[in-house]
């Protein structure tokens, strides 16, 4: 029996290459595997986990903020804020 | 050792909405917003008649009565009459606007009350800005908030004093030069600075704005279909969630007229490109203002080889970073003073 080859519709074909000048973190990350394959395979957990960061993002409307909701509390909780103190020389600098 | 409690609060009025904060402690900020219009109140209430208030207070300012809040858009005319001159902070219906704001608030006393201005009339409209706000301000329904220390900012050094401090890089800020850009709804402002400091002749505004966007959108559609479109949030409202306007109960398709609404993005770029050229010497281009979501691909174009940091609702930026500024200005001021109780700035 002959190979069956997916469809066209059943694919996404996509021919990758990473210039280590344009983006060493990948790079560097992807340089860890000696197989081709395995370097396929972190790449897509890679773009997944991108994917799904992203949709949250979306989701939670930060990067859209609906204004049709206007007037209605957003509330941004943030860790690093309570660790994060303005200096002298910051206040200085900001026009005091 | 006792506490004082001592009240920070922040307003960024722009041309299009005014956010504000109305809850804030070390480790949380929360911000509304509501359109920045301000019609004079005429006393007539169709929706009380039909048994729903308006979410608007009434406010009064030099005699007249101004209605402002969320559902402020309900009472004014069909095209909303904005001024959006560089005098905007002087007007009666900016200041009607921030009593609304502090109206919000629900606090009698503010100790330090933190604005913004844009970047072309910081410096001319800083001080008159101050003694404007300073003082009690009648907030409607018989309240009165007394404002006893006012800061004016740059706008869009809020947003950056909030990149610095809720991403933790507060010291990769203080040792780089950053490109600071606010997508506002009138106006494209942006500052180059080194650390905090501000780069006077790099900074600027130019009138490239939402509301540009949507005007050229608005102008399209009616030529199209030979009518006056003016629906202009309707128009927002579908780019943000890419979504087809109802025209004539008919979905409509933006798509052929997106090409000119782009313009004003790429025309906003142009500006910014004779301040900052290819942004060799810039470190890091943070990105914000509620319009940022449809200038950011013509941003992106022109400077290819940046990390373009969009900081998360960046409707709220700049008045996140007025929040923390003035809240930690506040609690430096105490620290100074060895006698006084420690104080808890919110």
């Amino acid at each position: 029996m002959a190979n069956r080859r997916p469809s066209a519709e059943a694919v996404v074909r996509v021919n990758f290459q990473v210039a280590v000048s344009v983006n060493p973190l990948l790079a560097s990350d992807l340089k860890r595997f000696t197989l081709g394959r395995s370097r396929h395979a972190r790449l897509l957990a890679l773009a997944m986990i991108g994917l799904m960061s992203e949709r949250t993002k979306l989701d939670s409307g930060s990067s859209l903020p609906n204004l049709a909701e206007a007037g209605k509390a957003n509330a941004q909780v943030n860790a690093n804020r309570a660790n994060a103190r303005l200096a002298d020389r910051d206040f200085a600098e900001i026009g005091e | 050792m006792g506490t004082v409690d001592l009240i920070v609060r922040s307003i960024d009025v722009g041309f299009r909405n005014t956010k504000l904060v109305v809850a804030a402690d070390e480790r949380r900020i929360e911000c509304e917003v509501f359109p920045s219009v301000a019609p004079t109140a005429n006393g007539r209430n169709l929706s009380e008649a039909l048994g729903r208030n308006r979410n608007t207070v009434t406010v009064t300012v030099e005699g007249i009565e101004y209605e402002v809040g969320s559902d402020a858009l309900l009472a004014e005319k069909p095209t909303p009459t904005q001024t959006m001159g560089s005098d905007f902070c002087l007007t009666s219906e900016y200041l009607a606007l921030v009593r609304g704001a502090l109206h919000r608030m629900q606090v009698d006393i503010i100790d330090l009350l933190v604005v913004g201005l844009p970047v072309s009339t910081f410096q001319l409209r800083k001080a008159e800005l101050v003694r404007r706000l300073q003082g009690c301000h009648p907030v409607g329904a018989g309240r009165v908030v007394d404002v006893r220390e006012v800061k004016v900012l740059a706008q869009p050094h809020g947003a950056l004093i909030d990149y610095a401090l809720s991403t933790g890089r507060m010291d990769a800020v203080r040792n780089q030069r950053s490109l600071i850009i606010d997508c506002g709804g009138r106006t494209f402002d942006f500052i180059v600075t080194q650390a905090f400091k501000v780069y006077e002749r790099r900074s600027d505004d130019t009138k490239r704005g939402m509301y540009d966007v949507l005007h050229v959108l608005a102008t399209e559609i009616g030529r199209a279909l030979r009518t006056e479109f003016t629906d202009y949030d309707k128009l927002d409202l579908a780019l943000r969630t890419g979504t087809q306007p109802l025209i004539f109960g008919r979905p409509y398709d933006l798509e052929p007229h997106l090409k000119a609404a782009r313009k004003i993005p790429e025309e906003a770029v142009s500006y910014l490109r004779r301040y900052v050229e290819d942004g060799s010497d810039i470190d890091d281009i943070i990105l914000s203002g509620g319009s940022a979501f449809f200038f950011r691909g013509a941003i992106c174009a022109a400077f290819p080889h940046h990390v373009i940091h969009e900081l998360p609702d960046a409707l709220y930026a700049n008045v996140r970073g007025f929040q923390q500024f003035g809240m930690q200005k506040l609690t430096q001021a105490w620290r100074r003073s060895a006698t006084a109780p420690a104080p808890t700035a919110a």
